[in-house]
């Protein structure tokens, strides 16, 4: 249990304080957050996802003004605070636009049915392409498992 | 006036009342660190109690994005102005603190009674300090945040916010506060209605409007420094959060009998909140019960602070204040205990890290906490200070007795199997 106590000698003016809105705490509340959330359960794959994802606000503006370099590092470091190691795949090639559909538990539109007005692209008209066109554009959750669609 | 004492200023103050005091009292922490503004909470609350006609503005419970986020617009900001205005460069704190007496010191400034009886309405002299906010400000809870922009209409099976995310940004730091009637002490919406109908329950202190007596003066939204109090003009009364008193009687089936925390509480699926009753003593301070979560957060590692506590209407919701912000900006808002709530906080020691896991596990409240421990799990330094994070398990019980919650501080992780993804 905490024993110290805060100092009250210095009266504090509780009226009229300015913002500091130029004040930067990206990295506090990307460290907050992330141990929150690691506190939580979450792990670090599960962590960035939360970052890349645009609707958690404070957490995505950091990824926005910081990089995604500067988040992994500050979900490693809070992570190595709590003892565990991270391991982050290997990089690939970003994605042109943030996908919405990085949570597990996004909303996902249903992947449209393969239509007889499909073109195939080989030419052979058999080779299954559509089919093909069709699994591609299932939504992956953040671990590459295949999300089935929502049913509205 | 009465003498009555305010034990979140330290000191005597006055209010239009004799002091009177439940048995226990409705209180609450929130521990914003956590808060994603999702709100779940206000929609678990409009759901339950608000959905009907008239009540289109009245939002008992709501998450606001501060600093530049409010409802209605601006409450806190208006009513800071007011009381600065009465008592120019005086809301100050200083003085010794005293535990349970005067935890945070001794405020120096004027409450809203102190300052109210000062100024002159068209009605005479007031008996609270305030403001009644426009129909404007009550017309929307969260514009100008930060929720995303939905196109008009989605199509069946199609993404609800395709552009959301282009939605302009803040430049600024931000967090969430949610908020709602504080089932204060020393209720300003009491002390101002001129008809007796708003009183505090002597059973567990809960604030409640008589919709017989109410004749709709407002005067309860006119005194409520934190806007908690909301006109319904279908029945031309006052409405407020009736802080879902069957529940916290133990008359919702789904508690099998024991006390439940409110809808709002239980609904967070952040885990941010803590609902539970306290016992107090004679004089309305709180009585010790070491091991009640809620008087351990609050008076033993002083990690929740009262919302706006120079108001002086002693409320009954506690926060533990976002770390990332800066501290003039929250000393404003929770008073002088901020710097050491951070800091215990950020470095959590083994019992705090293990009572904050009782946050969100059970509905039912929680009337006293065991902790078995565990295995030392590593140990490090965090910010400076030495920290060791132990696999311990607390186990928290209703007030009958009955256990409710058994929880490890090393949290299990369940992903829901892709096949089920979508099942409730």
């Amino acid at each position: 249990m905490p024993k110290d106590e805060f100092d009250f000698e210095d009266p504090f003016e509780l009226n009229g304080v300015a913002l500091m809105t130029d004040e930067d705490t990206s990295l506090a509340m990307a460290e907050c957050f992330t141990e929150e959330f690691l506190r939580l359960g979450y792990n670090h794959k599960q962590l960035l996802a939360m970052f890349r994802n645009p609707h958690y606000l404070g957490l995505n503006m950091v990824l926005q003004n910081k990089g995604e370099a500067f988040v992994k590092q500050v979900i490693g470091d809070v992570f190595a605070r709590w003892g565990r190691d991270v391991v982050w795949p290997a990089p690939s090639a970003p994605p042109e636009r943030l996908n919405l559909c990085e949570m597990p538990d996004a909303f996902v539109p249903p992947a449209p049915e393969p239509s007889a007005a499909h073109t195939c692209t080989c030419g052979s008209g058999d080779c299954g392409s559509a089919a093909a066109d069709a699994e591609a554009r299932l939504p992956v959750d953040p671990f590459g498992n295949p999300v089935p669609p929502l049913h509205l | 006036m009465s003498n009555v004492f305010n034990w979140q200023l330290g000191r005597e103050m006055e209010f239009p009342y004799d002091a009177a005091f439940p048995e226990q009292q409705f209180a609450f922490v929130f521990n914003l660190n956590r808060c994603i503004g999702c709100q779940s909470c206000t929609m678990a609350c409009k759901s339950t109690w608000t959905f009907s006609k008239g009540q289109e503005a009245i939002w008992w419970n709501n998450v606001e994005t501060k600093p530049y986020g409010g409802y209605p617009h601006h409450w806190d900001v208006k009513t800071l102005d007011q009381l600065e205005k009465a008592n120019p460069g005086g809301q100050t704190w200083n003085g010794t603190p005293q535990d349970g007496k005067a935890p945070y010191g001794q405020f120096k400034g004027k409450t809203v009674f102190e300052a109210g009886k000062n100024t002159i309405s068209p009605d005479g002299a007031n008996r609270v300090l305030g403001y009644l906010p426009t129909s404007e400000e009550w017309s929307a809870p969260n514009r100008f945040e930060d929720n995303p922009a939905g196109n008009e209409k989605s199509a069946r099976g199609q993404l609800a916010f395709q552009q959301g995310e282009t939605a302009q940004q803040h430049k600024t730091w931000f967090f969430y506060l949610a908020r709602l009637c504080n089932h204060c002490s020393y209720p300003a919406c009491l002390a101002a209605c001129p008809r007796n109908a708003i009183y505090k329950r002597p059973e567990d202190g809960i604030v409640l409007v008589d919709q017989e007596r109410c004749r709709g003066y407002r005067k309860c939204l006119e005194a409520c420094p934190y806007k908690k109090t909301y006109y319904r003009g279908t029945t031309r009364t006052s409405e407020k959060c009736i802080g879902c008193f069957p529940r916290v009687e133990g008359r919702d089936q789904q508690g099998g009998g024991l006390p439940m925390q409110t809808r709002c509480m239980a609904a967070c699926v952040g885990h941010i909140r803590l609902q539970g009753l306290v016992q107090l003593n004679p004089d309305g301070t709180w009585k010790e019960d070491r091991y009640n979560p809620l008087y351990y957060l609050i008076h033993v590692a002083k990690v929740a602070l009262p919302l706006y506590p120079q108001f002086g209407t002693e409320p009954n919701g506690y926060y533990i204040p976002p770390r990332w912000v800066p501290r003039p900006y929250l000393k404003q808002m929770f008073g002088p205990g901020v710097d050491a709530a951070i800091e215990r906080y950020a470095a959590p020691d083994r019992e705090l890290l293990a009572v904050l896991q009782l946050f969100g596990k059970d509905s039912r409240i929680c009337a006293r906490y065991e902790i078995k421990e565990g295995p030392k799990v590593f140990e490090n330094e965090v910010r400076g200070k030495k920290f060791a994070l132990y696999d311990d398990t607390i186990i928290g019980y209703a007030k009958d007795g009955t256990k409710i919650v058994e929880t490890k501080v090393e949290e299990p992780f369940h992903i829901r199997p892709s096949q089920h993804a979508n099942s409730i």
